[in-house]
């Protein structure tokens, strides 16, 4: 019987994809405006391959990223640059996120039948900023708990250190519990290796293409939030 | 991250009576700090890539150039005003004039300026010590929303409660009604339809009004040096200026040299054919302006309208025909597209401008090219405008600029003409209330004579 249900926060609770992508352009492009000798699509390119390089050894740290690029390219920086790039790439992804619209109305009725929670990765942020997910009063005060993993010792999905660490917390088993993400590696294979029955949302207001599976991992598909309110026929 | 109106005033009502009796000192810091984070070329190149992303309309490089000088404008004009408790003290009459905060004020963001427009009304709302909520533009809402989480930054870092500035997230004319319902003040910069919804809400409102700038050019001036100032007001931003000029109006003695010069600065004069062409594209309905050629470049209106112009055209021209629906090129463009007509006689030609913005943009602006004084007067007795500005180009001074006095905003009330409440460049002044402290003095009871003198003189009592 399920009694708690765990959710990822980007592309599942508020859609960001517009924010991260805008936010990104424009750290590129202020990078990119001091290389006179550089070609656009050399640059674009590296800047790419780094990030992928990066994100596979979890290493979520914009300014790492950046800094290794203007290293790379020759490019000047300082330490001030760097922050100041990353306080404008912040404010810029709150600027273009949005809640989903049925997600207020859907946490507030599984509120009533279920624990809810939340286990999202760090926004890897230097500095004393709150995760974007603290900010939103009106979907904290329905979990019960709320895991930022990268952060306090807890190493970042798809580790499922953070799902159990959750659900310890919540003081619920793996089988009684559900995630739903939209990442298919840190959120779907990660909940299947803590042992929590994962649901896949690729919500349709997203415009992206989805990957193909590499494992065989059973996971029920959802394209909007508010088809939780019948879990029971998600999962049968 | 949801919008929840009220919940929004509760926060900036808070925020408000916080500051409400904050002395001059600390009000000022609390503007420098604004100021300060709106005009960081590191903002204001930020809030311009997302403003024409999100858009799709104006030039970037003109964007982050008019908010660094909209938001430094603004500071020159609010630097040593007091807002703050005694503003004002007339002894003789026993008068002590104090200066209030109105509370909480919505403020109604266009897409054409949705950053600009906040950093203007958002310096003189926080230098009254009001708190502002912003209803952004749908096309421009995360621009406007960014806009003011640097406002919010730059209040943290001084200590004043960065709910004084919000900014409604997913925006809709519900939304926009809500806040003006609820909150304590209005002001709406946008067309004649917004004015309409700002008085029904029944909140006591500022609005603004169309433009439809006529720029009347004589033989008194330097011709290249004035066609060079024309074009640079019309080029900016792609005439995305309620005070870009709309026509320019050429004396018949400098007309052939005035429309080459024109032409020398990257102007394309349409043929009868390819007028009829472009009017096909712009009014596609014969009355609706196509919203697809607002703030759009030259070569991009040409194209769709079918018309071949040299590379390099920065503007489309078209000879004016007749005043009114008859002829939609005689009203507001919003693009690079430029009416042209010519006249022989000055005061004829100032009746046509009247003529012209009864038609449209009536209460806004117009301007004039010329060293005689007389037609300067002339023109501002009679055109039915709130500012008549002279030998600049307009875009750049109607609004505030570094060389004339006009107030800087991005809000230009148009008076009665326009259905406002104001001609003024809306300002710090327009967001305060006043409270008038009056001990007694010395009666005095005028005789008739002191009254009545001139007239009774002339006329006597019966």
């Amino acid at each position: 019987m399920i009694k708690a249900v765990l959710f990822d926060f980007d592309q599942t609770l508020v859609d960001s994809a517009n924010g991260f992508r805008f936010a990104e352009k424009q750290v590129q492009r202020n990078i990119f405006e001091d290389m006179p000798d550089t070609s656009w699509d050399d640059f674009i390119s590296f800047y790419r391959r780094l990030r992928r390089q990066f994100h596979k050894t979890s290493n979520l740290s914009r300014m790492a990223l950046w800094e290794e690029v203007c290293r790379h390219f020759g490019r000047p920086y300082d330490s001030f640059m760097l922050e100041k790039w990353e306080d404008h790439y912040w404010l810029t992804v709150k600027a273009l996120t949005s809640l989903f619209p049925e997600v207020p109305g859907t946490l507030e009725t599984l509120s009533k039948q279920y624990k809810l929670a939340a286990v999202s990765n760090t926004q890897a942020q230097a500095g004393p900023q709150k995760h974007r997910l603290l900010e939103t009063p009106q979907l904290t005060e329905l979990f019960e708990v709320i895991i930022v993993a990268g952060e306090g010792g807890v190493p970042t999905k798809p580790d499922r250190t953070a799902f159990l660490t959750c659900l310890e917390m919540l003081n619920v088993d793996p089988e009684q519990a559900v995630y739903v993400g939209d990442d298919w590696n840190t959120d779907i294979c990660g909940a299947a290796d803590a042992s929590v029955q994962p649901i896949w949302l690729k919500h349709h207001k997203l415009s992206r293409s989805w990957p193909e599976p590499d494992r065989d991992i059973s996971v029920p598909v959802i394209t909007k939030l508010d088809s939780l309110l019948d879990i029971d026929s998600i999962l049968s | 991250m949801t919008d929840n109106i009220q919940e929004m005033y509760a926060r900036a009502r808070k925020a408000f009576e916080t500051i409400e009796y904050w002395p001059q000192e600390k009000v000022d810091e609390m503007v420098a700090a604004a100021g300060w984070e709106w005009q960081k070329e590191s903002t204001a190149i930020a809030l311009a890539r997302l403003a024409v992303d999100e858009s799709g309309i104006g030039v970037y490089e003109d964007k982050v150039a008019k908010i660094q000088s909209k938001t430094r404008g603004t500071m020159r004009d609010l630097i040593g005003e007091k807002t703050c408790g005694l503003v004002r003290e007339d002894k003789a009459k026993g008068l002590k004039i104090f200066a209030k905060p109105m509370g909480v004020i919505a403020n109604v963001v266009p897409c054409t300026n949705p950053e600009s427009t906040i950093c203007c009304l958002g310096l003189s709302t926080l230098k009254t010590r009001n708190a502002m909520i912003v209803s952004p533009h749908p096309r421009t809402q995360g621009s406007s929303y960014l806009t003011v989480e640097h406002g919010r930054k730059a209040l943290r870092k001084v200590g004043a409660p960065e709910d004084l500035l919000q900014c409604i997230k997913e925006t809709s004319k519900e939304k926009t009604v809500e806040v003006m319902k609820n909150c304590d003040f209005a002001i709406a910069t946008g067309g004649a339809a917004l004015v309409k919804v700002v008085y029904a809400a029944g909140k006591p409102s500022h609005t603004v009004g169309a433009g439809n700038v006529v720029s009347i050019v004589d033989d008194t001036v330097d011709i290249p040096s004035t066609a060079a100032k024309i074009v640079k007001s019309k080029t900016a931003n792609n005439s995305a200026s309620c005070s870009s000029e709309n026509a320019v109006a050429i004396e018949e003695a400098v007309y052939d040299e005035m429309i080459e010069a024109l032409k020398a600065e990257g102007g394309y004069l349409c043929s009868d054919e390819e007028r009829e062409k472009l009017r096909q594209y712009m009014w596609p309905d014969g009355k609706m302006l196509n919203r697809d050629i607002v703030a759009k470049p030259a070569l991009y209106i040409a194209e769709h309208a079918g018309i071949d112009v040299p590379e390099g055209t920065r503007f489309l021209m078209v000879i004016g025909q007749k005043i009114g629906p008859d002829d939609r090129f005689s009203g507001e463009k919003i693009s690079l597209v430029l009416t042209v007509w010519k006249w022989t006689d000055f005061s004829e030609m100032v009746e046509r401008t009247a003529k012209i913005l009864k038609f449209s943009g009536e209460g806004h602006s117009t301007s004039l090219h010329s060293l005689k004084e007389d037609r300067q007067i002339e023109l501002a007795l009679k055109a039915n405008v709130g500012r008549v500005n002279c030998n600049m180009p307009h875009a750049a001074a109607n609004s505030g600029s570094w060389f004339n006095g006009q107030p800087t905003t991005d809000s230009l009330g148009c008076g009665t003409w326009a259905g406002n409440m104001t001609t003024d460049n809306i300002n710090w002044r327009q967001f305060l209330n006043y409270t008038w402290l009056s001990t007694p003095i010395p009666e005095h009871i005028p005789s008739d004579e002191e009254l009545f003198g001139d007239y009774l003189k002339k006329w006597e009592k019966d």
